[in-house]
């Protein structure tokens, strides 16, 4: 059982092989660092004083930024459908559940996938955040990177704090996509809900919201709020859990499979 | 032969719209048969054969394939089972092979298996193309491996011809012959053609709108055809052709120039033109009417 459901993991990887879904997770990863590296050298005058203290801090901090609000939700909207897409556009869906594999092994291993390459996004998001600040300084001598160590704790805290903040919206639009064939439904969806998040974004009892946990736990004006981060926090693993449930009981006791 | 590898029985379906696909549908596929299912397009063919699945929800019916319930052991039959429903369902930015793969780690079979059902496709000129690159034909047959990989005992192949070129189909066809005459494989294929299921077939379902009209091997089926088949003749003079036939046969229909009879053998064919020869009537043609498979569901239906 445990056995075969790591083989067809295995399998759901080889699916993924070259299609958009892996493209993006690259791509997007390297978009945000290269634009900023490209910023660090076109106003030097500018950025050296500014670089000057905790350079890297400063960088990881500048870089995630901009990724975290919008980007990495967006990110995180996509790529839940761009893996689930692989067997709608296919027509592949009627191979999958004429195959001896259980309900529970289709629908986790696929999950699996997309996590998989979410943190994959992670790794390389701080792997470019490294590597052009490195490129930036070798151009560009007047920079501090080299003369300072990586903070590797304050990265990896960030960052696992930042994988932490997406998992709801992960269930929520796993659900949205293994539900309705057409790839601008859930897409659409989770922009909307994303949107309504900024506009609401005063709203006290913002913790219920899972589209802005990745907001409230990077900006630090939520963390200056009693219990807001602890509830969010709270929020965020319920509606992962839930969502989760649901999904998966509406997979398999859909009528028609396929 | 042995009994019935799949079987239904009483299975009904129906849309929510109330609308019946399927009207207590018994079909008995005996073991080592091509057990061909015939119908015209919207008869209940797919959803029959995505029911035996487990495709679609049962509703009502009873469904045993290997004497189990399907419900109940739905892994341990989809595990003896290769499929291929509707158009070929493949991973297009994939090759041929990394397909297979795919399926083969599902399966758990031997890595050596790939290159055994390339082979048996002949698709290893092309294992390293993308799926994307292939022709329907080569679609079809990739699919094919993919239900083969496993080395199960039934295949059920719904319409695995259509949409294939003259050759794609006699390429296909002899592929499942020998699929069972070789490999001992019980076929369940899907046709709306006739003609197709009678050049494969050793065992045949017939069904339209949702009911079984007929279920039996090749040869009742092609008694009750016969049984039901006319000679046609064109002549020159058709009162005189019936006169002179009448003593002797049942002239059913006169329509023009053309006479129309019961088929009986190949040598009443012969006397029937002797005798109009011989009382200087002249024979333009005489053939048997081809049983296409709209006259055979009037046929059987009339019956």
């Amino acid at each position: 059982m445990v056995a075969s459901f790591i083989l067809n993991t295995k399998a759901e990887f080889l699916k993924s092989r070259r299609t958009a879904a892996f493209w993006l997770t690259v791509v997007g990863a390297a978009f945000v660092p290269i634009v900023s590296s490209i910023r660090l050298l076109a106003r030097p005058d500018h950025f050296i004083p500014v670089f000057k203290k905790d350079p890297w801090l400063r960088i990881i901090n500048d870089d995630w930024q901009a990724g975290s609000f919008f980007l990495l939700p967006m990110f995180v909207i996509l790529v839940t459908s761009l893996v689930v897409q692989i067997e709608y556009k296919n027509n592949t869906w009627k191979q999958v559940y004429a195959s001896p594999r259980s309900m529970a092994d289709i629908f986790m291993s696929r999950f699996i996938v997309i996590h998989t390459l979410i943190l994959l996004a992670f790794i390389l998001f701080n792997a470019f955040i490294i590597v052009t600040a490195c490129a930036v300084n070798l151009f560009q001598k007047g920079y501090y990177f080299f003369d300072n160590p990586v903070p590797w704790k304050t990265l990896f805290a960030l960052t696992a704090k930042l994988y932490f903040s997406v998992l709801a919206i992960t269930s929520i639009q796993y659900w949205l996509s293994l539900r309705f064939r057409n790839f601008i439904i859930p897409v659409g969806i989770g922009l909307a809900l994303l949107i309504t998040g900024f506009m609401i974004h005063q709203w006290e009892q913002l913790y219920y919201y899972p589209y802005m946990y990745p907001a409230i736990f990077f900006v630090p004006d939520f963390q200056k709020k009693a219990g807001f981060i602890y509830n969010a926090q709270v929020f965020d693993l319920i509606w992962f859990a839930g969502v989760l449930l649901i999904a998966f009981w509406d997979m398999a006791t859909r009528k028609e499979k396929g | 032969m042995q009994s019935s590898i799949i079987e239904t029985r009483q299975l009904n379906f129906a849309f929510q719209t109330g609308q019946k696909i399927l009207d207590d549908l018994n079909l008995q596929v005996p073991g080592g048969s091509i057990y061909g299912f015939l119908g015209p397009n919207g008869a209940g063919k797919t959803t029959t054969l995505r029911l035996l699945l487990g495709l679609i929800k049962k509703q009502q019916g009873d469904i045993t394939l290997f004497g189990k319930p399907f419900q109940a052991n739905r892994i341990g039959i989809l595990r003896r089972i290769g499929s291929l429903i509707e158009q070929p369902s493949l991973y297009l930015h994939l090759t041929g092979k990394e397909n297979l793969e795919v399926f083969r780690i599902t399966y758990q079979v031997n890595k050596s298996r790939i290159d055994e059902v390339l082979q048996l496709v002949q698709l290893q000129h092309a294992a390293n193309k993308k799926v994307k690159s292939y022709s329907l034909g080569m679609k079809q047959r990739l699919a094919i491996a993919i239900a083969l990989l496993h080395d199960p005992e039934v295949l059920i192949l719904d319409e695995p011809t259509n949409g294939l070129d003259p050759n794609g189909i006699i390429e296909t066809r002899e592929l499942i012959r020998k699929l069972n005459r070789e490999f001992g494989k019980t076929i369940l294929v899907s046709s709306h053609l006739l003609a197709e299921v009678e050049k494969m077939a050793t065992h045949v379902a017939i069904i339209n709108k949702g009911k079984l009209l007929f279920q039996g091997s090749l040869q009742q089926l092609q008694n009750l055809k016969s049984k039901q088949s006319a000679i046609e003749i064109e002549v020159n003079d058709a009162v005189k052709a019936q006169q002179v036939l009448q003593e002797q046969f049942a002239v059913k229909q006169v329509n023009g120039t053309r006479l129309l009879l019961n088929y009986e053998s190949r040598e009443q064919s012969a006397l029937l033109n002797k005798l109009l020869v011989q009382q200087g009537v002249d024979v333009y043609q005489l053939a048997v009417t081809q049983n296409d498979l709209e006259n055979l569901f009037i046929q059987i239906t009339a019956q």
